[in-house]
């Protein structure tokens, strides 16, 4: 057995937008191989009121890539003196990925904002090494391949939904991935944004076994 | 004053950590290892440790073409993005803006064609701001394709073409992660390319109208995703010419196919039926 | 080198995850299992049976590849049957365990078959497993498969001489239900086959706790 600096600890992000809400959820299962090391790990970052980053993938990857954001838009809001928008934000996080193309953090992100300029709402998938995709609606991690098909049969090739609906197809979904992806489970947080509030933070039960 | 260093390319640059003759220009973290056997050995395992398709990265299956014709330079390309046979989304697009009139297109590595392209419009604004002109396309192209071969051995994956117009006319170049870089007339690059040169070569002439470049360039497109399972989604369609770029609605594979009032079956058809005589 | 030429060969067997269970109670013997089957991180069926047929007092659980443990569990049942008539008398539960561990021993650990068997006959209960390769253990509680650590941790707490019937059953339930939440290889319901003097009784799908967060009317 040789080193490898990469474990998978499992996990699925999803996220819908809307003309007026964005819902980013993760589930909250922590797991290496067979084992789950803990039951309530957050998948989400919030960067500020307007961006939060949905991650599966590696857990230590995560941490070390919110570390780095964290500190690059500190930066960037000393320096412009103005709040991080998502349009920035999700540039900033292609480059951090690609940043590390040759030995990458090993991290399927999704990201969830709210454009305080026309107050609109925008989704950004990525890849491990950085390509960017903004779509209506996105899913990352371990249940990717169960979670889009619904997703596409519900969202795609309809006018857009109420926060609600999404929500609902939103929940489907995940009970499609933990019901069939071991690495899917206990805790599904969903998270609710819309220009000008508060993010509102629920949370569901998902499969614990 | 906004730190756009990070603009200029990747950072903590240590040339020492390069290998072979590479000496200078930005330079990667990078594991205690080639990079290349490094990823081949970590992160192409899946999960239960089989061999798999690298997880890591969107790989186009791709089919993107562009000619040159007498009013100018088309370019058309498909949409889809794959990872292994999982379709990762069938809308992305594949042409970026290096300068108001120059494109890039993407094939192969998604994030590498994406960033590179990105970092080549930033060095054709300030070479413009600098040289107080627009940037050829010879210029541009050269740029990329010496870009790439700095990072050449390193396990990128670019196949582009850079089209555009300049005071000389149109241009073509293709341009490749090897540092190849090639002017021409007519290119296609990806998978499903053989399928689409098919069209090309048949329906192609110099003196086609527009219409007819357009028409021409989204029906080959629409063949290679009709045969490459690589390719598909929808076709976007830019022609550049001494006005600037102008994009054409994108059209739904699915609707050339089954047809739909906006989108004829017989799309490009009177452009087949009179072969270059 | 090693991680490489590991990636290039395909595994030899799919490990399928599992937790199964035997534990002896007085005159009697329980068995119990999950019901979950996977393929790599995807679960291919939500209620599947790992409790095999043996003969009427002896009855066999399976953890590692299906078609071995199924394969495996039919031919010694077979075997049992054609012995049974050739002696005339309720067949040896240990008799079928010899069988299993010639056959497996025979195969050199390529039938990726982890057993736990059970049974009742003239001389009492009895309960072993039986290795991939071969070898067998005969304990008063038992369990395999990739939920077994948190599996045998209950059992070592709550095992002891002199359970009764119920006590052992549920001891047995407990055990699964520890694998189902702590091994992502095991999960949804727990199937439990009772041996004792009185004959066998089968309770399927006796607790759901995979289904906890859903609500009792769903697999």
């Amino acid at each position: 057995m040789s080193f490898s600096p990469y474990t998978d600890n499992g996990g699925t992000c999803v996220a819908i937008a809307g003309p007026d809400y964005v819902l980013i959820a993760g589930d909250t299962r922590m797991s290496d191989g067979y084992n789950i090391l803990h039951r309530d790990i957050p998948k989400l970052s919030q960067f500020n009121e307007n961006i939060v980053m949905g991650t599966a993938g590696m857990h230590a990857d995560m941490i070390g890539l919110r570390k780095e954001l964290g500190i690059r838009q500190q930066e960037y809001e000393y320096q412009a003196r103005t709040k991080m928008g998502v349009a920035a934000f999700a540039q900033l996080l292609a480059t951090t990925l690609y940043n590390r193309r040759f030995f990458p953090f090993y991290t399927f992100n999704i990201l969830a904002g709210v454009d305080t300029k026309d107050n609109t709402c925008a989704i950004y998938t990525y890849d491990a090494v950085g390509c960017v995709l903004k779509a209506p609606y996105a899913a990352s991690g371990a249940g990717e391949s169960l979670v889009l098909p619904v997703l596409d049969a519900e969202l795609k090739a309809r006018d857009p939904v109420t926060a609600e609906e999404a929500k609902r197809v939103l929940t489907a979904a995940f009970r499609a991935a933990d019901e069939r992806e071991i690495s899917t489970g206990d805790t599904l947080m969903i998270w609710t944004m819309r220009p000008g509030q508060e993010i509102v933070k629920e949370t569901m039960p998902l499969r614990r076994d | 004053m906004i730190d756009l260093s990070i603009l200029s390319g990747p950072r903590n640059v240590k040339p020492s950590q390069l290998p072979g003759s590479i000496s200078r220009g930005a330079v990667f973290p990078l594991p205690g290892c080639k990079p290349v056997e490094f990823l081949e050995k970590q992160a192409y395992t899946s999960f239960d440790g089989k061999k798999a398709a690298a997880p890591l990265q969107h790989l186009h299956g791709t089919t993107t073409l562009g000619f040159v014709y007498q009013g100018g330079v088309l370019i058309a390309v498909d949409s889809r993005s794959t990872r292994g046979a999982f379709v990762g989304s069938q809308e992305v697009k594949k042409i970026i803006n290096i300068s108001p009139s120059i494109v890039g297109t993407m094939a192969g590595g998604a994030a590498d064609c994406q960033f590179w392209e990105s970092n080549l419009a930033v060095q054709c604004r300030l070479m413009q701001l600098r040289e107080r002109e627009e940037v050829s396309v010879a210029a541009a192209s050269k740029l990329l394709a010496n870009t790439l071969y700095k990072y050449r051995s390193m396990g990128l994956s670019v196949g582009t073409m850079i089209a555009g117009w300049d005071k000389l006319g149109p241009a073509l170049f293709y341009v490749d992660n090897e540092g190849r870089r090639l002017k021409g007339n007519v290119f296609s690059v990806g998978s499903g390319s053989t399928y689409a040169y098919g069209i090309l070569d048949r329906g192609y002439r110099y003196d086609l109208t527009k219409e007819e470049a357009i028409e021409l360039g989204r029906r080959a497109i629409y063949h290679a995703t009709h045969r490459d399972a690589g390719s598909g989604g929808i076709v976007n369609c830019v022609t550049i010419d001494e006005a600037g770029a102008e994009w054409h609605d994108p059209v739904d594979c699915y609707d050339l196919h089954y047809g739909s009032p906006e989108a004829p079956v017989d799309a490009g058809q009177s452009v087949l039926a009179n072969p270059a005589e | 080198m090693a991680t490489e030429a590991m990636a290039g060969v395909p595994s030899k067997f799919r490990k399928t995850g599992t937790t199964i269970v035997g534990v002896l109670f007085e005159g009697g013997v329980a068995l119990c299992s999950d019901t979950r089957a996977t393929a790599g991180n995807i679960v291919v069926d939500k209620n599947c049976l790992k409790q095999h047929y043996i003969a009427d007092n002896v009855w066999c659980l399976g953890a590692g590849t299906a078609a071995d443990t199924e394969a495996v569990t039919m031919q010694i049942s077979h075997e049992l049957r054609l012995l049974q008539f050739e002696t005339g008398r309720v067949v040896p539960v240990t008799a079928a365990i010899t069988a299993m561990k010639r056959h497996l021993w025979k195969y050199q650990g390529h039938v990726s078959a982890a057993l736990i068997c059970g049974g009742v006959d003239s001389t009492g209960a009895h309960l072993s497993s039986v290795w991939p390769h071969g070898s067998t253990d005969s304990l008063p509680f038992l369990t395999m498969g990739s939920g077994c650590l948190a599996a045998l941790s209950v059992l070592e707490r709550g095992w002891r001489r002199g359970l009764t019937k119920e006590e052992g059953v549920s001891l047995g339930i407990e055990a699964v239900k520890a694998g189902i939440f702590n091994d992502m290889g095991s999960g949804s319901n727990v199937d439990v086959v009772i041996i004792d003097g009185e004959g066998t009784e089968r309770r399927r799908n006796t607790v759901k706790p995979g289904t906890e967060s859903r609500g009792a009317d769903v697999l």
